[in-house]
């Protein structure tokens, strides 16, 4: 069987490349084994849907609330002025 | 977008990066100043950097091929500008690549590849209080801000500026092997920094495998 560590590093990968059937399969079946990688899979993919999480709704709304991850609006405005020169 | 290598000259609408520049702003902007934040953690600068970028991007953009995305293209001119800005300043390397990040993630796993220290039993959500939720995402951020090197450098890319893993390997000018350990370090290290300072771990069971 699998050994945590591959099916932990097959977890990661899953998330950037389609693994292949029986690789897929193999992790399938560790993961329903083993509640440990189990929650390392739930973990990771739920910690990256929260960091990309809730930056899409303040885009669109175009919130003025201060969101630290952005350009402030008034850098925003000083290199539109720049690009338009 | 179809990409025109041909001979029709830059004006505007018909060059590889077409449109207003301004929608370049508000529609990379963010991301690159992400990306440019994780490199150098001082916000003014970084926001500097990425109006250089965008200026050097509109200046150059008969040069986009259009056999990456503009994102992508976006991304790598800023990304000269950081290595420039970085050696100018005398500092260390962007990218420079300290293998103890690779230690502390197969420090997790004993010689058979079990688990030492079994991930917590809590659930990757936010708290549901306003005040809260703020403070977890301050200590999400700092963790995925914390991650080092060239792991750290990967992960921003893929997930902070949102390009696919082929689009990074690009970036990087790595092959997507190499690309594939360096993010699951760092989803590792984002974990386990989440788990500490944030999540309680109180709960450990029985090891199963
Ligand atoms: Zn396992």
């Amino acid at each position: 069987m699998l050994s945590c560590a591959d099916a932990t590093r097959r977890v990661s990968e899953s998330l950037d490349h389609p693994l292949p059937l029986r690789t897929r399969i193999g992790l399938r079946l560790h993961l329903m084994m083993c509640s440990a990688c189990w929650r390392f899979s739930k973990q990771i993919r739920g910690l990256e849907r929260l960091l990309r999480g809730p930056r899409k709704g303040s885009e669109a709304a175009d919130s003025t609330e201060e969101d630290p991850q952005r350009l402030s609006p008034s850098k925003r405005e000083a290199i539109k002025r720049a690009l338009r020169r | 977008m179809e990409a025109d290598v041909g001979g029709t000259p830059p004006t505007g609408a018909g060059a590889g990066l077409a449109g207003d520049p301004c929608l370049w702003v508000d529609e990379h902007g963010d991301a690159l100043f992400r990306y440019a934040l994780s490199q150098l953690s001082d916000r003014s600068t970084a926001e500097d950097l990425v109006q250089e970028t965008f200026v050097a991007a509109l200046e150059a953009r008969e040069r986009f091929r259009g056999d990456s995305t503009p994102r992508t293209w976006l991304i790598s001119v800023l990304r000269h500008k950081l290595v420039d800005h970085v050696r100018r300043a005398g500092r260390q390397q962007i990218a420079e690549n300290p293998e103890t990040l690779g230690a502390e993630v197969e420090a997790a796993f004993n010689a058979h590849g079990r688990w030492i220290e079994r991930p917590g039993r809590w659930a990757p959500e936010a708290p549901a209080a306003e005040l809260e939720r703020k403070e977890f995402q301050r200590a999400l951020q700092t963790c995925a801000q914390g991650i080092a090197g060239r792991a750290g450098e990967a992960f921003t890319l893929r997930v902070l500026c949102e390009l696919s893993s082929e689009e990074v390997c690009k970036v990087l000018e790595v092959q997507s092997t190499n690309l594939w350990v360096l993010l699951h370090r760092a989803r590792s290290k984002l974990r386990t920094c989440l788990e500490r300072t944030w999540f309680d771990r109180r709960t450990k069971d029985e090891p199963l495998c």
